[in-house]
Formats: C-alpha cells, structure tokens, sequence
C-alpha cells in the first residue's frame, strides 16, 4: 500500500506526538534523581533489637563486666563513602557533641572503626566491651583508666572522673565522622546542601561497686 | 585517632573519588564490592600500621608497600571501571531513546493502519446501504 503525500502529511503530527511522549518517557527512565543526603546511625542491644542493652537490664556494670552492642551506620549519600565511628567516653559533665555547631565532644577517644559504605550500604560492627580498670581517689572521686573493647586494651587518655561512685554516671558517645575529600582527612558529620550535619548517640552507664 | 600519613590521605582521597567516579558512571554493587573490600583492607591496614611501635621499621615498611600497592592497584581498576560503566551507560541510554523512537514509529503505523480499517469499513458500510422509497 502507497502512502499518499496527504496521508504522510496527516500522520506527521501524530507520529510527532507520540514521539514527544515516549521520549519524556525515556528521559524520566534514565534521569537521576536527587535524593536527601543522609547518614543513619545507631545501637543495638546484644539481641540486634533496641533493647538488651546491658546485661541483667541493668546500666550499673561491675569491673569486667561483658556488654554487647551492635553499632551500624546506613549510607543514603547517593555515593559511596568512607566513614569513622569513633568511640569516646564521657561522664556526666563534659560536652556532648554539638549539633548547632556541629563540634565534636571534647571527651577522649577509646576507638574508632573505619569502613567504606557503598550507597545504600550498612555496616554493623558488633561491639564488645567491658570497663578494665578504674581508680577511686582518697577523696571519693572515681576515674576509669581503661576500657577493654573487641580483645584490646585501652587506655583512656583524659581523666574521665566522677565524685563518688554511688551517685555519678559515665556515658559512652558515639561519632559519626566522614571523609571529606575536599580536605582530605576526616570531617565530624557531613556536608548536605552545604550545611554540616552531625549523628551522635550516647549510652549511659554506672558502675557498681561490687566486683565479681 | 586514627592518623592517615600526608602520601596515604592523598592516595586515599584520589582512590575514593576514583571509586566514587565509577559508580556515579554506572558501575554496579556487584562490580564496586571487590574493590570497597580492597579499601577496607586497606583501612584496617593503616590501623595495624599505627599501632606498629615506631623501632620496628621493617614491618612499618612492609605495610605501607602493601597500603600503597592495594591502593594504587584499586585506584586502576576504578579508572578501568568508570570507562567501562559510563560506556554502558551511554549505550543504555542511546538504546532507551532509540526504543523511543521506534516505539513512536509503530504507533504511528498502528494509528495509520487503524484509521485505514476504519475507513474501509465506512465504505463497506456505506454501499451495503439499500435506499428504501417511502
């Protein structure tokens, strides 16, 4: 069958408008989509459920004493990235994280765990740990020296202190800090829309004076 | 806190855009994984390397030949990637936007087809007709 020239001529606007339509439909098909920019951070209890957080349901830990926590960090950055958790001790009366200022706790360091996270990623890491030692001073005052975590030793670099055992507690914070590739070292938080966020958790806990 | 040293920050940054580079060109989880695996190794080598006492320097040698190579081995194979992935992407997107095309094409034909049909049938109807005088 011969088209005519007027029959092309009509068809030529259908076929016009088909084309338009399934080329938005191929465009929508392959175009990215920006996303919110974000980091999910948490802590499980020793079950991977938010509870069971210390053994026996109960934050007073003796020396020695196992806790088993499961951290994990969520990548929803649209990209792969590389990021620290970093660990650090604190009592009831140093600065937690900022989140205004988005500064890191002044409180010392006991580890830090780093990993690349592709997009959508997690990483959990099962975190194992147990208060080694501590020191009570003549005046009352208590100060851990060292927190055992994952087969190590640390040693805590700062005094983390408490005026009397019975009525102070400590806290463990949890940083989420990211690689920065602008700068090149790792960064507190993340950059989204060029504001800096930050995720922290902490964990309260006390110490008993009973040892086992 | 852990301390990347100046030529190990660079090396990382340059890999991790390169890693990043490839998959914002398409490469998939399942080719990106091998190489994050790599850069894990790598992380958990530069924490070795910092707990390594400062005398032993032939261990502290050994491992930053090991951080190097794994980093600049992973940073090739990135590059390699993003080529290939954004190869692959291309040709997905000229088949997606020619399947557009074709797509258009043959709706036009059915459209075209369809209108003859119907035109055809109006004829058919038209001189079955019989004129009935009153």
């Amino acid at each position: 069958m011969r088209l005519k020239r007027r029959s092309v001529r009509g068809l030529l606007p259908v076929f016009v408008t088909l084309l338009i339509l399934f080329e938005i439909m191929a465009y929508t098909s392959t175009v990215t989509r920006t996303q919110d920019q974000f980091f999910q951070l948490y802590v499980l209890g020793s079950t991977g459920f938010a509870d069971n957080y210390f053994p026996k349901n109960s934050s007073s830990l003796r020396l020695g004493e196992t806790v088993k926590w499961n951290v994990g960090v969520v990548n929803d950055m649209g990209s792969l990235q590389y990021v620290s958790i970093r660990v650090k001790l604190g009592n009831a009366t140093i600065n937690p994280p900022n989140d205004t200022l988005a500064t890191a706790s002044p409180s010392p360091l006991i580890a830090e765990f780093d990993q690349f996270i592709l997009n959508n990623g997690t990483w959990q890491i099962p975190l194992v740990w147990q208060v080694a030692n501590y020191t009570t001073s003549s005046g009352g005052q208590v100060t851990i020296r060292s927190i055992a975590m994952d087969n190590m030793t640390y040693s805590i670099q700062g005094p983390v202190t408490c005026e009397s055992i019975t009525t102070c507690n400590f806290r463990m914070i949890f940083e989420l800090w990211t690689w920065n590739v602008e700068t090149a070292a790792f960064q507190i938080g993340w950059i989204s829309a060029n504001q800096r966020q930050i995720a922290w958790l902490q964990l309260w806990f006390a110490l008993s004076t009973y040892s086992p | 806190m852990l301390v990347i040293s100046q030529t190990d920050s660079v090396q990382v940054n340059t890999t991790l855009q390169d890693l990043q580079a490839a998959e914002g060109a398409g490469a998939t989880p399942s080719e990106m994984q091998g190489l994050i695996n790599q850069m894990n190794l790598v992380a958990s080598l530069e924490i070795q390397l910092q707990n390594l006492p400062p005398q032993d320097n032939t261990a502290r040698i050994q491992l930053s030949n090991e951080i190097n190579a794994t980093l600049a081995s992973v940073d090739a194979r990135a590059v390699q990637l993003k080529t290939v992935a954004s190869q692959r992407t291309l040709v997905d997107r000229v088949v997606t936007y020619s399947t557009g095309l074709v797509a258009a094409i043959i709706g036009t034909a059915v459209y075209y087809f369809g209108v003859q049909l119907y035109t055809i049938y109006r004829i058919k109807r038209t001189l079955r007709m019989t004129i009935i005088p009153r």
